[in-house]
């Protein structure tokens, strides 16, 4: 048995994977600050249903998958531990200047720069200087350097971050100052940039190594108590962690790269769609993650999921390899105002959890956008989340008042205003997400999960040109249903600026340093794996470099073979042409001024043992609607007109039927617009087809 | 309730149906449009590579309508977005006809062009069955537009025609046939022509990436839907700032800005800003501006309109879209042969770093007094932000390549404090929202370089009440190479900027040398295993304010600071625990907290020591009280006041100083009236005249030997309070920054 355990803001979700493929899965609420408690106790709401005891059920397991937001947490609320930052002497200011970013802020009154972890009264600079080449122009002071530690450990400092200018060409300087800081401080946790992001960019280097030690030792502290309790009761298995580039790591590199879980949550939901991107032969699909606050999007290319080396959480750089997620701020509970020139918008702020939107009854005053859908009669005002909540249209309709009168439009209009802007912000999201990546969307899938995501999905696909979206059928527990999808990977890359000549050539010199350069990263990731104990025709290793025009910083990674040749280099940069040649159009090429090579990238995954996946289809009657209820039906027209309302848990493969409808899950309710098929497949996930005219 | 237009099928304004105003449609297209120039500079930077795109981000993005209107705009300046519109609007008048598949190109400020010939305006319009609908454009600051120097900026008094290659509006595109002759033509003037080229490239991929997304938009809601919904956003913009103007007090509000030597003599350049407010109707006014210099301070009417726009986005509406209605309820007054508006054959080639953003400042001096009584707005009064003090760096590179280059960190100015906290420290100007800059290995990694230092300049910020941000400064070294070659060109060396409500102005910028202090780099390595390299920094030689020809050798230093932001409110007033906690810092020094602030630092607790702050604030409250009435500083009789003019109404014009309900000037923390508003206040209020120098703003910068600059310091006889800063001229009577409506025309 496997068991995937992800702890999110309000529930955890546990999904079990049975030895026979089949899967149980269950929702408890979280406990902070105190996260392992909720972990428990989902294990003894598993074990009770399963007839077991807590041992027992532990006992059976092989793995325990984990994915957590304890380093988001940890972020967000700047609750992790004071640090020491140790830089290059003469560049302690680089965090706080944080080169400049402003973010398109005009109004002069909330210009700031992105408020770092480490005030600058604990930054110490240390002397020492490499130049670009990683020669030593300066050696390391290291009676100095102790001095600097000694002063930060006196303050009561026991995490620090070192971060030397070209540290990732040559890290001689600050793997030498991590023993020194060891020796200091044998306990201390260190998150030195050559290990924690050993990229080109001393900001995105120092800002990733201060959220590794700022977010670490509490990471560290909750995993080790995690494991401690399940190894007590009887826990024989692999405790793994969800990493932000959608691997499983262990609990030790986890820790060590605390820096690389902040997105762990929502990777595992990647994951998942990636899982059903194979078991559904969908190759390219689109994310959409839609929940109370906010909306991640990720995509999934050619069975592949994109990754990113940089990404900003609340405006803090994060330059460590990950999935590519792009966090709209839009959900159910983003509020919607009048803009000072008589604009409807929607987010980016939200009612949150407490109060939430108006309708839940808990004090919310201002009109979210659940309020706005209960009013579209969208939601339903009885039997939320499957009876276990009330909503008031009455409230959702008193807030919604102000607004109306500000922007002069009717109650129904502005209701339905909220839900077109909301969608639109969504759907730009993705649509500069995928042109970014240079990608069309209108060749993907939407993968909808998340609990509002089921009323916009279809939606959002339309304004987009998306014909197809899939609702997962276990839907409301996908991340942890993704933690069981999961392998153990590991990446290890390392940057460089190497010039090829027009067609790829180079000379056998830089061949053999290129391929020298994969055999060390092969090494290394067979090392990290090698604990994992998973049997070597489980293993496959894949080999990629990212390649541009000189001159030029576009990116695209390419997949290389395992030693590179002559040969197979002229053939890499051909399928970068043509990469290219396919999203900017053939004149902007410019394979005659040669290309760069600026990153070689070893990725080892560890396949986990883990049963197929098996899809029955039944017959293909028509459901039986169990109510009708007045609401949308076309998304672009503000009219409520009567459309039937089916048991979405009473849903069985082969069933399908037409919009206008509403599906009703006990988690998650689904709008199936005018216009749009529906259908139910051999796994149970809910199909919408957008219909031909 | 809004009603129905049924041919469009969507919300419009009553009696205008070739406009829609609709709130959710409105919003749903503003989005997409920006978003769209967000994907548009996504290409600019891929597709090019250039350091100025990749790590500095100097280029805008634009959608606009069929007549040439801004609609939305990401952009490194404010400024530089609107640029964009001036291409479309001269192309509409020049071309006989303008076809689907045409892209137009153009780099002269002079006709058509952006801020300088630096900044090369590509735009294409977008057509819906043969119906030009609007137009999508990007404006970007180029590899190179050839001319005298590396850098094309022009160091001595020199024409236009000696500047840059400049093409007035052309069509690289012609009914979507690329004119590879106009490429070369442009090309073959520059000196790096591949870089150059591949900039070229990325913009026009840029715009047909936007012209795709636009012709996606227009297909999806409908032609007619669109032209009109873009009509309507220009319509609520303008509509929304002008129901702001009429919540604003009406008046004449007055201010200036300074730059300094023509390339041939150091002499004081004015731009003046009147701003008329009436009613629901605002006018910026630049009557007064001295006339067009003979060396690179100059701008063209694009740069005039663009610095109007800049202080729209930023002080008055930065929360309403920026787009070109904003201008509805506006007039602009530029003219022509002055700084803002110069004619042919003028210089301007430095115009984004001069005129078009002197400007700027200029208006934010006038607007302080204008929105101090509006709540809405007060909190954002400041003074001007950072500019540009920069050096052309030329020799082979590291790799020996043929090398030039600019040290952005002369732009990292501190921003202005704001009326309720500090100001940011080295963040560029209040107008370059999009703008950032490089990391040190950026720098280090394709120039001969090596820094030893880049961070915030200690006590470099202006003093006042909030404090303004700390300038960047840093110190680098040639390295691996012989020595550079450096074309040197300062901003506020010598004078200052404004500041707000009795603040202090931020330190002057600097490039200076330190010359042979450093053994080279290799004899360092070899002598010197554990020695900070940075403890080299000693002497400092001032670089001349502009000028081509200075050396810096691989033993000398090289040192570069910003300028400091400007404070906010008298400096005495600032709360104490800010100040030790500016010392604990290392923001503020123990001299400065003495010297400015009048508060006494315990020098190893960095503890105030309360007492002596006490004695120390109240001996400079009693020193102020000595200071002579302005009436007595200046030459020539003082105005006699014939009283109160009407219609009178009590307002706010700054922190300390406003008018009452009879229509007098005073000091709303004592109360003590100064004059009737139909004289200037300044008159009557104590003065500390002195020449601008280290003393006088209690910060480093260039004494001019002149003395032709002065800073004057108003003290409210009353109370003794600091309510107000001016930099003038010393020839000139005092700035009168408000006066009625009715004296709009009674000259000063």
């Amino acid at each position: 048995m496997r068991l995937g355990v992800d702890i999110g803001g309000t529930f955890t979700d546990i999904v079990l994977q049975l030895d026979d493929g089949t899967f149980r899965s269950w929702k408890v609420s979280s406990t902070p600050p105190d996260f392992a408690r909720g972990v428990v106790a989902g294990i003894d709401l598993a074990a009770s249903s399963l007839g077991r005891t807590r041992a027992e059920f532990l006992g059976d397991l092989t793995e325990f998958m984990h994915g957590t937001t304890v380093t988001t947490n940890i972020l967000l609320t700047r609750a992790g531990e004071r640090v020491g930052l140790l830089t290059t002497r003469g560049f302690g200011d680089t965090y706080a200047l944080a080169r400049q970013y402003r973010g398109h802020e005009q109004d002069p009154s909330l210009v700031s720069h992105p408020r770092p972890l480490v005030p600058r009264e604990d930054v110490e600079e240390i002397d020492e200087r490499l130049d670009y080449r990683g020669v030593v122009v300066s050696a390391l002071n290291e009676r100095g350097l102790r001095e600097s530690v000694t002063r930060l450990l006196d303050k009561g400092i026991a995490s620090f971050a070192i971060c030397f200018l070209w540290s990732f060409v040559n890290s001689v300087h600050e793997e030498r100052a991590k023993e020194i800081i060891l020796e200091l401080a044998p306990d201390a946790f260190v998150a030195a940039s050559y290990e924690a992001c050993p990229v080109m960019g001393e900001y995105e280097r120092t800002s990733t190594s201060a959220i590794t030690a700022f977010a670490g030792p509490a990471l560290r502290r909750y995993v080790l108590q995690l494991e401690e309790e399940l190894r007590e009761f009887g826990f024989r298995g692999a405790l793994l962690l969800m990493k932000s580039d959608g691997g499983l790591g262990s609990i030790a590199t986890a820790v060590r790269a605390a820096g690389q879980t902040v997105y762990s949550g929502p990777a595992a939901g990647v994951v998942a769609a990636k899982a059903l991107s194979e078991y559904l032969g969908r190759q390219n699909l689109i994310t959409f993650d839609m929940g109370g606050t906010s909306t991640d999007v990720a995509i999934i290319h050619e069975g592949e999921v994109r990754s990113t080396s940089l990404q900003f959480l609340e405006r803090q750089a994060l330059a460590t390899p990950m999935i590519d997620i792009t966090t709209v701020g839009a959900g159910g509970g983003s509020i919607g105002w009048r803009a000072p020139d008589g604009t409807l918008r929607v987010g980016p702020q939200s009612s949150g959890a407490s109060p939430g939107p108006a309708c839940y009854g808990n004090g919310g005053t201002e009109p979210a956008v659940s309020d706005a859908n209960l009013m579209l009669g969208l939601l339903p005002p009885t039997n939320f989340l499957g009876g276990r909540m009330a909503l008031d249209v009455q409230l959702a309709e008193y807030a919604m008042q102000h607004l109306c009168a500000r922007i002069g439009l009717s109650p129904l209009h502005t209701a339905h205003g909220m839900f077109r802007v909301a969608n639109a912000v969504m759907a730009d999201a993705i649509r500069l997400r995928t042109v970014f990546a240079g990608l069309d969307p209108r060749e993907f899938t939407l993968v909808s999960f998340g609990g509002a995501g089921g009323l916009h999905c279809a939606a959002v696909a339309a304004e987009l040109g998306i014909r197809t979206v899939v609702v997962p059928r276990m839907a409301s527990v996908f991340s942890a249903l993704g933690l069981v999808s999961t392998d153990v990977t590991y990446s290890f890359a390392w940057s460089d600026q190497r010039e090829l000549g027009p067609g790829g050539t180079c000379s056998d010199a830089e061949l053999k340093e290129m391929n020298a350069t994969f055999e060390e990263l092969e090494g290394r990731v067979a090392a990290a794996l090698e604990p994992h104990a998973i049997s070597p025709d489980r293993i496959s290793t894949t080999y990629r470099v990212e390649l541009s025009y000189r001159r030029q910083i576009l990116n695209f990674e390419v997949e290389a073979p395992s030693r590179l040749t002559h040969e197979s280099l002229a053939g890499l940069v051909g399928v970068f042409d043509s990469r290219y040649r396919t999203v900017y159009g053939p004149g902007a090429a410019a394979p005659e001024h040669g290309y760069s090579l600026k990153t070689f990238r070893v990725t080892g995954i560890g396949g986990l043992a883990r049963p197929s996946i098996a899809g029955s289809a039944s017959s293909g009657d028509a459901p039986v609607p169990v109510a009708k209820r007045v609401a949308l039906a076309d998304v672009d027209r503000p009219e409520l007109t009567e459309l039937a309302i089916y048991d979405g848990d009473a849903l069985r493969s082969g069933q399908s039927f037409s919009g206008p409808a509403v599906v009703e899950y006990s988690d998650t309710t689904v709008l199936v617009p005018v216009r749009v098929g529906a259908s139910v497949d051999a796994f149970g996930n809910l199909v919408l087809e957008r219909e031909e005219a | 309730m809004t009603s129905i237009n049924p041919e469009l099928g969507v919300l419009a304004d009553p009696g205008r149906p070739d406009m829609i105003v609709d709130p959710v449609l409105s919003q749903i297209i503003y989005n997409y449009e920006l978003t769209m120039n967000r994907e548009m500079g996504r290409a600019v930077v891929n597709l090019s590579g250039s350091f100025l795109f990749v790590s500095a981000s100097d280029f805008s993005c634009g959608c606009l309508d069929a007549e040439g209107n801004i609609l939305t705009t990401i952009a490194w300046s404010l400024q530089m977005g609107y640029a964009i519109s001036n291409t479309v609007k001269t192309s509409l008048k020049r071309f006989d006809s303008i076809n689907p598949g045409d892209v137009i190109f153009c780099n002269d400020p002079y006709d058509g062009g952006g801020l300088h010939a630096h900044d090369v305006v590509v735009v294409a319009p977008v057509f819906s069955d043969d119906v030009l609908v609007m137009w999508v454009g990007v404006c970007a600051h180029v590899s190179d537009v050839g001319g005298a120097l590396p850098g094309g900026y022009s160091v001595e008094p020199m024409d236009v025609f000696g500047e840059n290659i400049r093409f007035s509006p052309v069509k690289i595109y012609d009914k979507g046939e690329f004119r590879r002759d106009v490429l070369d033509a442009f090309l073959t003037n520059v000196r790096v022509p591949d870089q150059t080229g591949v900039d070229l490239k990325a913009l026009m991929g840029a715009v047909w990436i936007g012209r795709e997304r636009a012709a996606g938009l227009i297909e999806h809601y409908g032609r007619d839907k669109v032209v009109a919904i873009h009509a309507g956003q220009l319509e609520q913009s303008g509509r929304a700032f002008r129901e702001r103007l009429v919540n604003l007090p009406d008046g004449v509000y007055e201010g200036a800005a300074h730059m300094e030597h023509d390339g041939a003599n150091d002499k004081i350049y004015t731009i003046r800003m009147t701003l008329v407010k009436d009613g629901d109707h605002l006018e910026f006014d630049y009557t007064g501006t001295d006339a067009q210099a003979p060396g690179v301070l100059n701008c063209t009417e694009v740069g005039a309109v663009g610095n109007v726009m800049a202080a729209l986005g930023t002080i008055f509406a930065p929360d309403i879209p920026f787009n070109e209605g904003l201008l509805n309820p506006v007039s602009i007054e530029a003219p022509l042969g002055t700084l803002v508006n110069a004619i042919k054959p003028a210089p301007i080639s430095g115009a984004t770093v001069y005129a078009a953003w002197f400007g700027t400042d200029a208006i934010l001096e006038a607007a302080n007094y204008l929105i101090a009584d509006a709540r809405d707005l007060e909190h954002r009064r400041t003074g001007p932000w950072g500019c540009w003090t920069f050096a052309w760096l030329q020799s082979l590179n590291q790799h020996g390549e043929p090398w030039f280059w600019n040290v952005f960190t002369g732009g990292s100015g501190g921003g202005g404090a704001l009326p309720h906290h500090d100001g940011e420290n080295a963040i560029l100007g209040i107008q370059t929202i999009d703008a950032f800059t490089p990391n040190i290995e950026d720098y280090e990694q394709q120039s001969p370089v090596l820094f030893l230092q880049r961070g915030f300049a200690r006590d470099s910020g202006g003093a006042g009440r909030f404090r303004g941000g700390l300038a960047l400064e840093s110190f680098c070294v040639p390295y691996m190479v012989p020595g550079w070659d450096v074309v040197a060109f300062h901003n506020r060396l010598s004078a200052p900027s404004s500041t707000v409500s009795g603040g202090l102005p931020g330190s002057g910028s600097t490039i200076s040398f330190a010359r042979g202090v450093l053994p080279d780099i290799e004899t360092h390595q070899q002598h010197s295993t554990e020695a900070p390299i940075a403890t080299y920094l000693g002497d400092l030689e001032q670089a001349p304010t502009r000028a081509k020809g200075l050396w810096v050798d691989r033993t000398d230093g090289y040192y570069m600071r910003a300028t400091g932001g400007p404070g906010n409110g008298d400096p005495i007033d600032r709360a104490l625990d800010q100040v030790s906690s500016d010392v604990r810092d290392g923001a503020v020094s123990v001299e400065l907290a003495r010297e400015a602030y009048g508060v006494v630092i315990m020098p190893n607790s960095f503890d105030v020591d309360e007492p002596a702050t006490v004695e120390l604030r109240d001996a400079i409250r009693r020193a102020r009280q000595e200071l002579p009435l302005g009436s007595s500083v200046w030459p020539g009789t003082p105005p006699t006041d014939p009283g109160p003019v009407g219609p009178v109404n009590e307002q706010l014009l700054g922190e300390h100083l406003g008018i009452d309900s009879s229509g007098w000037y005073l000091c709303r923390r004592c109360g003590y009236r100064y004059c009737s508003n139909s004289v200037n206040w300044k008159w009557y209020a104590k003065c500390d005249q002195q020449p601008v120098n280290r003393n006088a703003i209690h910060n480093s910068i260039k004494e001019r030997p002149q003395g032709d600059l002065v800073v004057r310091l108003y003290v409210c006889p009353g109370c003794a309070t600091q309510v107000d800063t001016e930099i003038a001229l010393i020839t000139e009577p005092p700035r009168w920054n408000y006066r009625p409506l009715a004296l709009r025309r009674v000259a000063p």
